[in-house]
């Protein structure tokens, strides 16, 4: 019997480590950042929320952006690391086998980071305006606390804007693949 | 001929790899890091788990929904939705049984006598009746 054998073109390996390895590193950034070290992710987050919801925040130095008429504080947890993390990785695995050229991978990459980092200020920003929302409210229903449904409420968004980034960029550069 | 397509269909859905990048970045590398230890951890796994899950679902359904609400819908090309005289295809006309190659000649016409000659003279060309090309095997 013949051993299954995956041949992956060394353009999309090459893309994969590039990917991987940035995700890594951006991980291992995140998991040690302060709140200065995430403005270049917080304030166009904080600004958007402003703009589109209304919902003024004020920065507290040092801590992060706090609205006070909510009493909500925007932290360095908040940043969506993870989600542009996964963003990232995502587009550049799944358009990988559409590059054809060593400048097709390199503009992958880069415009893969540019989609990811816009993604994720307009996901974190409409995932912190439903939480200001729901806060507000003090929405839970039965076992889904207000805790675990700012949880849920999160990851719902966030894997919704993802799976949008993704079926997008997929049509954008008209993938032979079938998406569903 | 095998397609791409086709073996795309039977390397499963490409919408998978956001999931399973996801739950990597969320779930496993974290947990993989130490953070499976920690209060909250797995509550937090089953809610990212859980949701992500159900909307991913619910993404493939109205895929599939949309797609088979296209493949329901009858065909019509932008010609013809321009135009109301009906299309040169006859449906539903079952084809004859057998055709032949080619239909049987007529009889020759009789030749003109010698007194009415004069007046058949103005007559351009013949009958091309059996000179048509011979039929090759298909």
């Amino acid at each position: 019997m013949r051993g299954l054998r995956i041949v992956v073109p060394a353009g999309d390996a090459a893309v994969a480590g590039v990917a991987l390895g940035s995700a890594w590193a951006l991980k291992a950034f995140y998991s040690a950042a302060t709140f200065d070290q995430l403005r270049w992710i917080l304030t166009p987050t904080v600004w958007l929320i402003g703009t589109l919801m209304g919902v003024p925040f004020d920065l507290e130095p040092h801590r992060g952006y706090l609205s006070r008429d909510h009493l909500f504080l925007v932290a360095p947890a908040c940043a969506g690391v993870n989600f542009l993390v996964g963003a990232f990785v995502s587009l550049c695995l799944g358009l990988a086998g559409e590059c054809a050229t060593a400048r097709t991978r390199m503009a992958l990459v880069l415009s893969s980071a540019v989609a990811a980092y816009a993604a994720t200020v307009l996901a974190n920003a409409v995932r912190i305006g439903v939480a200001v929302r729901l806060h507000e409210a003090g929405a839970s229903f039965g076992p889904l606390t207000p805790s675990r449904l700012h949880c849920a409420e999160g990851v719902a968004i966030y894997f919704l804007f993802l799976l949008a980034l993704f079926a997008a960029a997929v049509r954008v550069a008209g993938g032979r693949r079938a998406l569903a | 001929m095998r397609s791409r397509e086709g073996r795309a269909r039977r390397a499963g859905p490409l919408v998978l790899l956001p999931w399973l990048v996801y739950v990597g970045v969320t779930v496993v590398a974290p947990a993989a890091n130490g953070a499976a230890r920690e209060p909250g951890f797995g509550e937090h796994a089953i809610i990212t788990l859980g949701v992500s899950g159900a909307v991913l679902v619910l993404w493939l359904a109205a895929c599939r929904a949309r797609r088979a609400a296209r493949a329901a819908r009858p065909r019509r090309s932008a010609f013809a939705a321009h135009v109301a005289a009906p299309p040169l295809q006859e449906h539903h006309v079952a084809p004859a049984a057998q055709v032949p190659a080619e239909a049987l000649a007529h009889a020759e016409h009789a030749e003109a006598a010698g007194f009415v000659q004069r007046q058949a003279r103005r007559i351009l060309g013949k009958d091309p009746g059996l000179e048509r090309p011979d039929a090759g095997l298909l």
